[in-house]
């Protein structure tokens, strides 16, 4: 494997926990607890998991946002974390970000072209000719033509709303795209364009993405890697055909036999309970109560990721015994 | 086969509204028979909604019935006393939102038992006052059904309120609510969209054993062709306000023959084999193309489809395919 674009180590962004006078303490929210994640230059990595899970928390951090509460994170070998908001955003402006919504996330007094010379201007792109030449190029790329400039958001359709969230982001030219479930609500049809249109612009400007989905069938379909989170883990990591056609957490098996596919599905129980909140998550194994493979040792310790075939990885021990037998 | 328990016969509904008058439906034709489960489906805009709330008779503000029928037992409910005596008893709906269905203030058992009192049960005295004894009986049917929905420990969820319970469990909630009055149809409007997959397959799973348990023939709505495939017997595929083709399940999704139908279900990332999507953008309501409102993103599209509606025609299959240009092949 190449070095590394994006490497988090030990990844932990936990809120609440503390008590100020005269308040009531807060509940101690572990969002993200300890993610290891290393992203290659040119791949889309999936990031699956159900509400509630912390995928977003994760999002935020690695973008700057939010400053993590322990770990590191690098980008391309050099320490980035450890910064406030404002400082974080401006050493990543390489990461970037769109928003799932990109109807909210317009103002809807302004021009789209307003909208995307703020964008640059914020940036620190001051000359409005390079702002006009890069936002006419962006436009184009995402397949919209010179006069969209001139509308205004409501004025747009759902899928031209994307395009123009994904034309902000890629403005800035960054490396990194982390999209945030960029197909949600969309039609069968405007999401299968919208799909296309960013896989031709990964090769186009040699991008690296970070896809955020709950849609296993898009992210198959997608990605190279995947990562399955639960509750602030990640339980699984593999080539997407690898975890799809053979996967090994009980939880990732059990998100696999609930998704819709286009056969009836007869078989199977579906997964019982529902995800506990990340407020009151159990000890050891964070998905033991609804497990059916849990043994006593998956309520005292939480499992670690290992090895289970090349480059998959899950954290369970009672899996990893059946599949990999000594 | 038995006769239709719901029927909306060539349906035409136009709403007038400031940029003028948009023909939102336009010849809508399918019934549901006694413990079927009819998907509709529809991309955004296709009428879904104003569709459902047309059967509920509550047609949006402005809209006007040019013609065909909506008839539930064959009464119209086009007629708006009749709509309201059948609504909520008759009629139950599973609104799509869990999270915004509910009055954050209430308990859900003074929610639900509220709606139980204005819709009644259909034994209920004719006419008479709520006493207390009704809402006692109201109560005792009410855990009744909540039992059959799978909520542990009913009689204490009757008196929580609704942050109190998951998504998954909110909906289960409500589709109690939609069951207690013994409705013999029920309206969901995508009732999962707003649950994770695994909440998603356990409501899918208790929604295909209650409509079994309870004979109600239902209409669900959505945009999800693998949702279809796990809930659904038959299936009515719209487009811009137009019904495009109704048949089974597995007809429509293995074997679409409609040109929509087809490169809709190509654009489904499991039978994709190579992202595409549909080429063009759908016509506005205000000025729908006339024929075929499809005919404009149709490769098959020629001179005809533009000057006639194609009629929604039985084929030898069974299914029935608005397009002149599917005729016997198949």
């Amino acid at each position: 494997m190449t070095a590394p674009l994006l490497e988090t180590v030990d990844l932990k962004k936990h809120y609440g926990g503390t008590r100020k006078l005269l308040q009531r303490p807060k509940p101690l929210v572990k969002a993200v607890d300890g993610i290891d994640l290393q992203l290659a230059p040119g791949e889309v990595l999936g990031l699956v998991g159900e509400s509630g899970c912390g995928k977003s928390t994760l999002a935020r951090t690695l973008l700057g946002l939010e400053r993590e509460t322990e770990g590191k994170i690098l980008f391309e070998g050099k320490d980035v974390g450890g910064r406030g908001a404002s400082a974080a955003r401006a050493i990543r402006s390489d990461i970037q970000y769109v928003h799932q919504d990109p109807g909210a996330a317009l103002d809807p007094w302004w021009r789209i072209g307003d909208t995307l010379h703020e964008t640059l201007k914020i940036h620190g792109v001051t000359d409005k000719a390079e702002r006009d030449a890069r936002i006419e190029e962006m436009l184009l790329a995402v397949g919209l033509n010179d006069s969209f400039r001139r509308r205004y958001p409501h004025e747009l359709s759902g899928g031209q709303q994307r395009r123009v969230g994904l034309a902000r982001t890629l403005s800035l030219r960054p490396r990194l795209v982390i999209l945030d479930e960029p197909t949600s609500g969309l039609d069968l049809s405007v999401q299968a364009t919208v799909l296309k249109l960013m896989l031709e612009l990964r090769a186009q400007y040699d991008l690296t993405y970070l896809f955020i989905s709950h849609d296993l069938s898009v992210v198959e379909r997608l990605c190279d890697r995947v990562a399955i989170m639960y509750l602030g883990r990640i339980v699984e990591i593999g080539a997407a055909e690898q975890v799809f056609s053979k996967p090994a957490h009980p939880y990732t098996q059990a998100l696999l036999a609930s998704a819709p596919t286009l056969e009836r599905q007869e078989a199977g129980k579906p997964i019982e309970g529902d995800p506990p909140s990340p407020t009151n998550r159990p000890d050891g194994c964070p998905f033991h109560p609804r497990c059916p493979m849990a043994e006593a040792a998956c309520r005292q310790s939480v499992p670690d990721l290992a090895d289970v075939a090349a480059a998959h990885r899950v954290a369970c021990p009672p899996a990893l015994r059946t599949l990999t037998p000594q | 086969m038995s006769d239709a328990i719901l029927s909306v016969r060539d349906l035409k509904l136009s709403v007038k509204g400031d940029a003028g008058l948009a023909q939102i439906l336009d010849h809508v034709d399918f019934s549901i028979h006694p413990g079927e489960v009819l998907g509709l489906v529809g991309e955004s805009g296709c009428g879904k909604s104003t569709l459902i709330r047309s059967i509920m008779g509550l047609p949006p503000k402005g809209a006007r019935i040019e013609s065909g029928s909506v008839t539930f037992k064959g009464q119209s409910l086009m007629d708006p006393k009749i709509a309201q005596t059948l609504r909520g008893r008759e009629i139950g709906f599973i609104p799509q939102d869990p999270f915004q269905a509910f009055n954050p203030v209430f308990t859900v058992g003074d929610q639900i038992l509220e709606i139980l009192r204005w819709s009644g049960l259909p034994d209920d005295p004719k006419g008479g006052r709520y006493t207390k004894e009704l809402r006692a009986k109201h109560r005792a049917r009410l855990i009744e059904v909540l039992h059959a929905v799978q909520i542990p420990d009913p009689e204490e969820a009757l008196t929580r309120f609704p942050h109190q319970f998951s998504g998954g469990q909110r909906q289960r909630i409500l589709i109690a609510g939609a069951l207690a009055s013994r409705p013999s149809v029920i309206l969901a409007d995508e009732p999962t969209t707003a649950l994770d997959v695994t909440t998603q397959m356990q409501i899918l799973r208790l929604l295909r054993e209650l409509a079994k348990d309870f004979n109600v023939a239902m209409l669900f709505v959505t945009h999800d062709f693998g949702v279809v495939a796990q809930i659904c017997d038959r299936v009515t595929v719209m487009y811009a306000g137009q019904t495009v083709e109704t048949g089974t399940t597995r007809q429509i999704i293995d074997a679409p023959r409609h040109p929509y139908t087809g490169m809709l279900m190509a654009c489904h990332p499991e039978r994709a084999t190579e992202i595409t999507g549909i080429p063009g953008q759908v016509s506005s309501p205000l000025t729908p193309p006339p024929g075929c409102r499809f005919a404009p993103r149709c490769p098959r599209a020629t001179e005809a489809c533009t000057t006639a509606r194609p009629g929604l025609d039985r084929r030898a299959d069974g299914r029935r395919i608005a397009c002149i240009h599917e005729k016997e092949v198949a």
